[in-house]
């Protein structure tokens, strides 16, 4: 499941605007120029994922090939998004690295157990382009 | 003899009335001299019988026999008398039986139990006075509770042998158990209420604990964010816009990162805190030594040049592996932070084993010391005694250590005389034999 090429398209599962702020502003301080799509919450990543309402049109909103993905969202939490993910044949292979202040280990050990890295907010630098493979 | 016609008749009313009957009597006559007539005196009640002319030895000797089995009789009566006060002050009920099943003797509390009006209960069958209580009980020893009159009676059934073991009848005993049963069910409702009582508490404890998780997740992920954004705008500023601002500017806006830094490390400890609190350790048998290599090898502070440890551990303990770890690292961390400017960190750790199969760590410092008088609020949450501008820390470290050992079913503890330095303390089971 794990690919470690360069990927195309980012999707940024996030509903809190600083957070979606601070992550573009290290995708560009970084000189990170993969595409970084954003949704900020639950429903509208299914959307997205799945190419319904208001995403069909795949030349705007392509099929990312990694997601950072936040827990605690409006409507359909990160858990959910991710078992979603891990359901559906097409995108079941998703790289998807959730993205969490939460520093419990029943988050992490879930997290993991559902085939998703793990990591601790604030994302920096490095461990962003470690994750994308660009380090 | 007056009114009275013949000694015959005297001698029947003397004993047929109460008063007179034991009065023993004697028969003499001359006139009759049959054997029948004898024996006619004697039905009558008659103690003796002498003919006339009496000899005066024979007089003698005869009186004297008869007061003698006077005496006996007298004797046996009260010892029967007394026996039956006896039987009947008993408050259990108790029946003889013999071996065919009817009572032979019995006494007042079993009469109390089972009146039965008319019939004399002696030579009646148990069976018949029983009933249902009965329940086909047989010379074999058995014991059963029955409610009788409203009243619980524990009954047993013991069987009576001769020498040679052959059944002789069955004693019947009736225990009045009421008060007994009465205290049994007491306890028993008081028990009811008591589980009662427990499981309302567990609940609203469970759903403390419950709400301790959910306020501790809203901790980590909800308060933690503006604090993120304060960290991660400030940074930005500090990058983006270091140029155009004077060095007042930066100092301001270092110290809001900085203190958004600083509460952020509150929050992971007491985080860290309230997870302790809630986790039940696995205890297993470690070796010090190791262990606190282990943490050296990982805190760049703790080797030289910044500081130097000594070890001298030979014990093993019943601990939980990242517990203890957590718990002197606090320990070791705080003996090379406070100290005074300029000074190398000596630390010497050690273990000794105390009584009740304990094992003792040391954690000796040559820092500044606390003074006795802060020493009890040192183990509290956001207790700190060093001025902050000094030391750093969230004043949350030493409760952090007091609380996991404190799981594992230590103690922690210090000494210090304010000027020479620290001795903090862990106290931890020794490992058993029954622990390998």
């Amino acid at each position: 499941m794990s690919n470690t090429t360069v990927p195309k398209v980012v999707l940024l599962v996030e509903d809190n605007e600083d957070d979606v702020f601070l992550m573009k502003r290290l995708f560009h301080k970084a000189k990170i120029d993969i595409p970084l799509k954003v949704v900020t919450d639950g429903q509208m990543a299914v959307d997205y994922l799945s190419g319904t309402g208001a995403y069909q049109d795949r030349t705007v909103y392509p099929i990312p090939d990694l997601v950072f993905l936040d827990l605690k969202l409006p409507f359909l939490q990160g858990f959910e998004v991710l078992n979603w993910i891990r359901k559906q044949p097409e995108i079941k292979s998703l790289r998807v690295i959730i993205l969490s202040s939460s520093l419990e280990d029943q988050d992490r050990e879930r997290a993991v157990t559902l085939g998703s890295s793990y990591l601790v907010k604030p994302p920096t630098p490095d461990v962003i382009a470690g994750m994308l493979s660009l380090a | 003899l007056g009114g009275v016609t013949t000694g015959y008749e005297l001698c029947r009313l003397l004993k047929t009335d109460p008063i007179t009957a034991s009065i023993p009597i004697l028969h003499t006559s001359a006139t009759f001299t049959e054997s029948s007539d004898r024996a006619y005196g004697l039905e009558g009640g008659a103690d003796g019988y002498l003919i006339q002319p009496i000899d005066a030895h024979e007089l003698t000797a005869t009186v004297q026999a008869l007061l003698r089995v006077r005496a006996a009789e007298n004797a046996a009566k009260a010892l029967a008398s007394q026996w039956q006060t006896t039987f009947d002050s008993i408050s259990d009920g108790l029946c003889l039986v013999d071996p065919t099943g009817k009572v032979v003797r019995f006494n007042k509390s079993f009469a109390g139990l089972f009146p039965v009006s008319g019939k004399p209960l002696i030579g009646t069958s148990l069976e018949a006075i029983l009933g249902d209580l009965f329940m086909g009980r047989t010379a074999l020893v058995s014991q059963s509770d029955v409610l009788i009159q409203s009243r619980w009676y524990r009954v047993s059934s013991n069987p009576i042998q001769n020498e040679d073991g052959s059944p002789v009848g069955i004693a019947w005993v009736f225990s009045d158990i009421n008060s007994i049963r009465e205290a049994e069910s007491k306890l028993q409702d008081i028990n009811a209420v008591l589980e009662q009582h427990v499981a309302e508490r567990t609940a609203s404890l469970q759903a403390a604990l419950h709400q301790l998780e959910q306020f501790s997740y809203a901790v980590s992920h909800d308060l933690r964010a503006p604090l993120r954004a304060m960290q991660g705008y400030s940074n930005a500023l500090l990058e983006d816009y270091a140029e155009t601002m004077d060095t007042e500017g930066l100092a301001y806006l270092k110290r809001i990162s900085d203190n958004a830094t600083r509460l952020d490390k509150m929050i992971v400890d007491v985080l860290t805190f309230t997870k302790i609190s809630r986790e039940s350790p696995i205890l297993k048998p470690l070796e010090l030594a190791p262990l606190l290599r282990d943490i050296i090898e990982h805190y760049p502070g703790l080797k030289p040049p910044a500081a130097q440890v000594d070890l001298d551990l030979p014990h093993r303990v019943m601990a939980n592996e990242s517990g203890l770890v957590q718990g002197l690292s606090n320990l070791l961390g705080n003996a090379v932070k406070f100290v005074a400017t300029g000074v190398v960190p000596k630390i010497k750790v050690w273990s000794e084993l105390k009584a009740e199969s304990m094992v003792r760590i040391w954690v000796e410092d040559n820092g500044i010391g606390i003074a006795p008088q802060y020493q009890n609020r040192l183990f509290g949450m956001f207790e700190r005694v060093n001025p902050s501008n000094e030391f750093e820390g969230t004043g949350v470290g030493l409760a952090i250590t007091r609380k996991v050992v404190e799981r594992m079913g230590g103690t922690t503890g210090m000494e210090s005389d304010g000027n020479s330095g620290c001795k903090f303390w862990i106290e931890l089971k020794a490992v058993g034999k029954s622990d390998e």
